[in-house]
């Protein structure tokens, strides 16, 4: 069995012991490594030999178990497409006196942010780390204290005070002068903080700070009734609140051990198309205003506020908040309002046609998008880039396909076509959201032929299974949303973690914008499209 | 070129003509809870942001719904309470005073006529014209310029920030637009409960817009910190740190609440009202637009 | 000696002796600097003022003669002085005059030694060039031209210690030398066997078909290795940043001019009859060179390398003057070229005043901040108050902007290139334009770079770590600095008075002037052709400036009231600012080296993308080093080497030598 290939190969690759387990989910594994200086070996295994990537990385706060200790999860996934849905996790225990845990970051570029951000949250250091400097908690946190322990009360607030000046990442040389942008940017836009280091236009080097809008919400979801604690992961961010409301729900169920009905998961997936549309549709208008193409930007903001007013027709609200629920869809979508989306999607595709062909055929917008912040094939699999961005560098990766989730789910589930573009400038990001924006209303059409009548949500037993862990991968708008939720004994939230597609893409931007011109990076960041607040919670 | 010029004439005239015209918002749309006294009322623990509130007077117990922590996520409004608690469609909620935007309701007495109770405190006059700036509707009722301020938000109110300048609302016919650098301003409008490390940035691009100022608060995270509270990485609101003088609740708030609210801070309508029986909408204007 | 009979050569010739004295006086007195810093260069100022008057009276007055009692045998020193070398001794005097005031209070820390020394260079100096531009024979010519050359090296190689200032003064000294060589087969080829070499006999000289265009191609070779002119302007960067300040200022300002000087007697006044071929010659590489000159300037950061690289660019434009001049003269349109050798001669004026200005800025801030690296400058417009508004003169009048003087003479020159549809060669006819294109590119560089050097220099914040408050300037150094400000001003705002001055240099040179419309029109306006044509009047111009900007002023007094609240620059929010978040001198250029690329020699080195400590290297060298200077250098030391074979060592080699000699004259001398 593929299992036990596995994890001989990781027995012969480590020295310590390796504890074997099933879980979270039955097609998954968990190993727990006995000494934690195994890491490194364990993740080359994973990564050399059974081509693996990192997904997400989860440290937990168990010093109130029996264990006494706190604990980190690697989590990987295979990312050969065809490959069975699983997630293997590699499960260290960290001292909570002396917290330490060997750094994957040389080996593993993808886990760079996720172990500062280990170490501002919980205080483990990763030794070995290229770039130790804060991430999470900007200037004036005070020293030792770690928000996502337990020990530390969450709900007050803590005084900013002044603070010595973050030490940017910047290039020396004569000549060599510094262009800082934000946090507060010109347009209505996301903060975070660019440190260019150019001479003149050309962009030597580009440090990227973000977590200005780290609103402590995975502390906040901690002890709270799993229905209270959906609202919020619904409202991490605006545009993913389908996917990461459902993404949520689909863990949650998990852990409840039930199955959402059929009705429910197209209803599921139909939201999450939507959402998929609106935004691509959207930010393919966007681009064209980092490209001064004042046409496309107003056409595709037109299409945009179209698709937004189908969504508050069918949900109540422009981002289709209140559609999903845990156990779930919380409202039905009758015929004649299926009727209305339908003829709307035509509209949409007849729109879209329209607008790539006024962008495809015009000389300046093509030449401004050409060559413009690409994004190595390479670089983007280093990086475990998900979504659009890995899509248009060649990186075969859906998690649609790879972790099924919602309609995709069912027996039968409906053919997929994923796009991919190699060149990996701005170009083919824009050609990957036009091309998977008419497979969203291709598929949208044939969700709501497979519509049966059906109940539209089970009850979750309350209170939940205790000390449980579900694990669910969604394709949002902007790629791969990791989530991970454990119960407590009283059947609440105890820890959840989510790792946003944005989280991975970050990184990726600034390798892209070092290859562009400054007056050309509003281009490159529009291109990538990122959630600034997916990314920060 | 042509064929843009003649896309573009095909397309048509697309804007809407609120606020001259009522913006009438879909059947599923949730706009202000509407509670009805009686028995049916939910508990405070139903309301996932603690924007339903209950104490006892003299025995009777008043439920309170403060719209400024309402995330309109209809729950309160599922079953066992949908006969006590409906989502009205009024969206049009933007307050000068927080305290406007609670809606008091006492449970248990039937005696009371229900259109009386399902009213709002009545907004006074008086007090509403002192604080309509004077200076402010002269100095910046014809034209305004906003900065946008994201002090934290999940992007949702940008996103129906950035949709006011699209051709459909087109807020820049009204007058109205927004700017990129604070010095050119004549207000700033927030978004999202002012995390921990934004608050020297916040502080700063108000400080930094000239007098007269205005500041909006859009969203409920803005209004009173909305589903993320306050917390060691929140203030909890916009209103911890900088004196507000609109509040626009909503989660988001629709492109025309936005609208709404920013046309109230300049005294050009009035703030909200009294919600009228049975949910109906419509905003006439306080004065004329031009 | 009675007024009436003084003829202004005795007062040129006592003048530049004065000078001398000076300088031996400044040698002696090496033990009291405060003497020499405090006296003996104010002395000198005073002489040079006296000198600029006589040279302003020559230029209105006959020429006037002598023979000094010094010189060969058979051949004594001549002296002349007309209305071109008045026109020039104005020149000189007017700006050695600041630059002397300016020198008293620069020179005050010197080392003692060093400053006797440095004194006689200097006041040696400007005497070798006073009498290069009165010297009326070849012999007093080439000696005064070789003093010039030489007191301007050891001037050049003051701070002898630093390898690169020795090599700099080698490199100045080698091509001032082949230009020397150029110069003297010139007056060779002149002279042609009969004859003296007197400039009289050497006017007179008939020279047969192509001697001419020999004669003319060694003097503008000659000449123009010691202009600046491409492709022998290698020096020039070099040996002026070397030099202390004052130096630059003269050697930029002054020495230059005398090699126009020298081009402009030996082709106009020796060889005459000039034909518009060697016209277009010059127009074409004074195109180049001034191309050429602003291309390079805009990638410098080392503040006197960029000036000396327009010092290159000017000399183009002076160029472009001259040659425009031949073409019309040799096409047989007197007129129009009166009007280019005007405008070229006037441009030589104005390039000494604001070059000279210039030069003496840098040395302000090098003095105060020891700085020459506009990477490292910034914000010392609070710290140097008036050397800033000098330096904006200065930077004002070289980008040519009314209603300074750099504008008039550009103007003018413009002008003269709008008369080539007079010209019957169509060839010529298409080139000028083009030529005049390039004019207006060099224009805007210029603007560009000056806005660069003083961005960066002055405003802005500090990028310099400075232990002690930079100082502004002593007051003989704002003095010198004030007298080329106004100098700037006046010869901007009263172009009309010059340019009848330099009229006459014109009508004693060519025998023509401007036409008597273009005199016509009064002192308020200036019209190069005609009035009716074109005109310029930069007082009004001014006055039109000032009203503007004083209404403005009280009319945003008076709606305003003057609310005024002082707040921080917007930062985005950022509350973290250092002073490297500005631009940078290569900054500011990136956009032109990139677009220009291939005139350029970059080496460049970008850091990786995942380099921890990325360092970024860029070098920008000139191309002629490599195409011309370094092969001519190897292939003479390939060939030095192989004649050094013949040195065996070995007496018995040479007593071979010498016995192979004897015969071979014992055959050859029957």
């Amino acid at each position: 069995m593929a299992d036990s290939f596995l994890i001989d190969a990781l027995r012969s690759g480590v020295d310590g012991s390796i504890d074997a387990n099933v879980g979270p989910r039955p097609s998954d594994l968990t190993l727990r490594l006995g000494r934690t200086g195994d890491l490194p070996a364990a993740a080359a295994v994973l990564i050399g030999s059974h081509a693996m990537a990192l997904a997400t990385v989860v440290a937990t706060d168990e010093t109130a178990t029996p264990d006494g200790d706190l604990k980190v999860r690697y989590v990987f996934e295979p990312i050969v497409p065809g490959t069975t849905d699983r997630f293997v996790t590699l499960l260290i225990s960290v001292d909570a006196a002396c917290p330490e845990a060997p750094s994957l970051t040389a080996a593993v570029p993808a886990a760079n942010w996720h172990e500062r951000e280990m170490q501002d949250l919980f205080g483990i250091v990763s030794v070995g780390h290229p770039d130790p400097r804060a991430l999470v908690v900007h200037d004036g946190w005070p020293r030792g204290v770690f928000p996502l322990r337990k020990t530390f009360d969450g709900s007050r607030h803590v005084a900013v005070e002044p603070a010595d000046e973050f030490p940017h990442l910047v290039a020396e040389g004569e000549g060599v002068f510094e262009i800082p942008v934000g946090p507060i940017h010109a347009g209505i836009i996301e903060p975070g903080h660019f440190r260019f280091t150019s001479v003149g236009e050309t962009v030597l080097h580009l440090d990227a700070r973000l977590f200005y809008t780290h609103r402590g919400l995975e502390k906040r979801m901690e002890g709270l009734a799993p229905l209270d604690a959906f609202y919020v992961a619904e409202r991490i961010c605006g545009v993913c609140s389908v996917a990461h409301g459902m993404g949520y729900c689909e863990a949650l169920e998990q852990i409840a051990g039930v199955d959402a009905p059929p009705r429910a998961r197209i209803i599921r997936s139909i939201a999450l198309e939507l959402e998929r549309l609106y935004n691509h549709v959207g930010d393919i208008g966007n681009i064209c205003a980092g490209a001064a193409f004042h046409y496309g930007t107003a056409t595709g903001a037109y299409l945009k506020e179209r698709l937004q007013q189908m969504n508050e027709r069918l949900a109540g609200n422009r981002f289709l908040r209140g559609l999903v629920i845990p156990g779930g869809a919380r409202l039905d979508l009758p015929d004649d309002l299926l009727r209305v989306l339908v003829a709307t999607l035509q509209d949409t595709l007849a729109g879209l046609d329209s607008l790539m062909g006024r962008i495809e055929a015009n000389p300046s917008v093509v030449d401004r998008l050409d060559d413009t912040g690409v994004l190595k094939h390479q670089a983007a699999l280093d990086l475990a880039v998900a979504g659009v961005a890995a899509r248009a560098s060649g990186v075969d990766r859906d998690a649609r396909r790879d972790h099924p989730h919602g309609a995709f789910a069912l027996p039968e589930p409906p053919d997929l076509h994923v796009v991919t573009v190699p060149k990996g400038d701005a170009m083919a990001r824009v050609t990957v959201r036009a091309r998977e924006a008419r497979e969203s209303i291709r598929l949208v059409g044939e969700f709501v032929r497979r519509l049966e009548p059906g109940p539209l949500r089970v009850a979750l037993a309350e209170p939940l299974p205790g000390g449980r862990i579900g694990i669910s991968a969604i394709e949002s708008a902007r790629g791969e949303a990791v989530h991970w939720l454990r119960t407590d004994a009283l059947g609440r939230v105890e820890r959840y973690h989510l790792r946003s597609p944005s989280y991975h893409n970050w990184p990726a931007v600034a390798l892209a914008a070092e290859t562009a011109i400054v007056p050309d990076f509003p281009l490159v960041n529009k291109s990538f499209e990122l959630c600034y607040s997916c990314t920060d919670r | 070129m042509l064929r843009i010029l003649i896309n573009a004439l095909r397309t048509g005239v697309v804007t809407t003509r609120y606020p001259a015209e009522p913006s009438v918002p879909p059947e599923r749309f949730r706009g202000a809870p509407m509670l009805r006294p009686g028995s049916g009322l939910p508990p405070p623990a139903v309301c996932p942001t603690g924007a339903l509130s209950e104490h006892f007077d003299a025995g009777r117990r008043h439920v309170a719904l403060d719209l400024a922590r309402c995330v309109f996520c209809g729950r309160c409004a599922e079953d066992p309470w949908a006969g006590a608690v409906a989502m009205g469609r009024d969206f049009e909620l933007a307050a000068r005073c927080r305290d406007d935007l609670r809606i008091e309701v006492v449970a248990d007495d039937l005696t009371v006529p229900a259109a009386e109770l399902a009213a709002g405190p009545t907004p006074d006059p008086n007090a509403e014209a002192a604080r309509a700036a004077s200076e402010i509707h002269r100095v910046l009722g014809r034209s305004l310029h906003l900065r946008h301020l994201d002090a934290g938000s999940c992007n949702a109110c940008d996103w129906e920030l950035a949709a006011l300048l699209n051709p459909v609302y087109d807020v820049r016919r009204l007058g109205i637009d927004f700017v990129a650098s604070p010095r050119h301003a004549d207000g700033v409008v927030v978004t999202g409960p002012v995390t921990r490390n934004l608050e020297t940035a916040v502080r700063r691009t108000v400080e930094a817009v000239p007098d007269p100022r205005v500041v909006i608060a859009v969203g409920a995270c803005a209004a009173s910190g909305g589903i993320v509270g306050e917390g060691y990485a929140s203030a909890g609101g916009v209103d911890r740190v900088l004196p507000v003088d609109v509040y626009i609740p909503g989660c988001p708030p629709r492109p025309e609440a936005i609208l709404f609210g920013i046309l109230v801070a300049l005294g050009r309508l009035d703030a909200r009202r009294q919600p009228r029986e049975g949910g109906r909408v419509g905003a006439a204007p306080a004065v004329s637009l031009c | 000696m009675e007024f009436s009979a003084l003829q202004p050569i005795e007062a040129a010739v006592t003048l530049s002796v004065i000078w001398i004295g000076l300088g031996t006086i400044g040698l002696a007195g090496m033990r009291a600097p405060r003497f020499i810093t405090g006296v003996v260069f104010p002395a000198g100022a005073l002489v040079s003022l006296a000198l600029a008057v006589t040279g302003l009276w020559a230029i209105g007055a006959p020429t006037s003669s002598a023979i000094l009692p010094a010189g060969l045998p058979d051949l004594p020193f001549h002296v002349r002085l007309d209305a071109l070398s008045g026109f020039f001794l104005l020149l000189l005097g007017g700006v050695s005059f600041g630059v002397s005031l300016f020198a008293a209070g620069y020179f005050r820390d010197t080392e003692p030694a060093t400053l006797g020394l440095l004194t006689l260079q200097y006041h040696v100096f400007l005497a070798s060039m006073a009498f290069v531009l009165i010297a009326d024979d070849a012999y007093l010519f080439m000696v005064t031209w070789e003093s010039m050359a030489l007191s301007s090296y050891f001037l050049v190689t003051t701070e002898h210690h630093s390898e690169t200032n020795r090599r700099a003064g080698f490199i100045y000294l080698l091509i001032a030398h082949i230009g020397a060589l150029g110069i003297l087969l010139c007056f060779g080829v002149l002279h042609g066997g009969h004859g003296d070499y007197t400039f009289a006999a050497l006017r007179a000289a008939d020279l047969k078909g192509y001697w001419a265009t020999v004669a003319f191609l060694l003097a503008f070779f000659g000449f123009g290795a010691k202009a600046g002119m491409l492709p022998l302007h290698v020096w020039l960067p070099e040996a002026h940043p070397a030099a202390p300040s004052p130096v630059s200022a003269l050697m930029s300002g002054v020495m230059l001019k005398t090699a126009i000087y020298g081009m402009v007697r030996v082709i106009f006044d020796l060889i005459g009859n000039i034909r518009w071929e060697w016209g277009l010659t010059v127009l074409l590489f004074g195109a180049a060179t001034s191309l050429f000159g602003v291309l390079f300037a805009l990638m410098q950061h080392d503040l006197k390398r960029l000036l000396a690289y327009h010092s290159v660019e000017n000399i183009g434009i002076i160029l472009i003057g001259i040659g425009l001049a031949m073409v019309f003269i040799g096409s047989g349109l007197p007129v129009a070229g009166a009007l280019a050798l005007i405008a070229g001669l006037y441009h030589t004026l104005n390039h000494a005043v604001f070059k000279g200005l210039l030069f003496l800025g840098a040395g302000a801030i090098l003095k105060s901040t020891g700085l020459r690296n506009l990477n490292e400058m910034g914000g010392l417009i609070r710290y140097m108050p008036h050397t800033a508004l000098y330096f904006l003169v200065g930077a004002l009048a070289i980008s040519a902007l009314p209603p300074l003087n750099g504008f008039v003479s550009e103007w003018l020159t413009f002008q003269a290139s709008l008369q080539a549809p007079q010209l019957a060669s169509s060839v010529v006819r298409s080139l000028v334009p083009i030529v005049a294109a390039v004019l207006a590119l060099s224009g805007a560089l210029t603007g560009m770079c000056f806005v660069k050097v003083y961005g960066i220099a002055f405003l802005g914040q500090h990028r310099h770590e400075v232990a002690v408050k930079p100082r502004e300037a002593s007051g003989w150094e704002r003095a010198g600095m004030l007298w080329l400000a106004i100098a700037c001003l006046a010869l901007g705002l009263l172009p009309v008075f010059m340019i009848g001055e330099i009229n006459k240099v014109s009508l004693a040179l060519t025998g023509t002037g401007l036409s008597s419309e273009a005199l016509a029109s009064g002192w308020l306006w200036l019209a190069p052709t005609s009035g009716v044509q074109a005109s310029y009047s930069p007082v009004v111009f001014l006055l039109v400036i000032a009203a503007v900007f004083g209404l403005t002023f009280l009319l945003v007094r008076h709606f305003y009231h003057g609310r005024l609240r002082r707040a921080d620059p917007w930062d985005c929010g950022f509350p973290a600012q250092t002073s490297r978040m500005q631009d940078s001198a290569d900054a500011f250029g990136q956009p032109i080296r990139q677009i220009f690329a291939p005139a350029f020699l970059i080496q460049r080195e970008i850091p990786r993308a995942d380099d921890p400590q990325p360092v970024f290297t860029q070098s920008v060298k000139d191309r002629h080093w490599r195409a011309i200077y370094l092969p001519i250098a190897y292939f003479t030391e390939f060939l030095s080497g192989h004649v050094g074979k013949l040195q065996q060592g070995r007496i018995s080699v040479y007593l071979l030598y010498s016995f192979v000699t004897l015969i071979a004259l014992l055959v050859f001398a029957q």
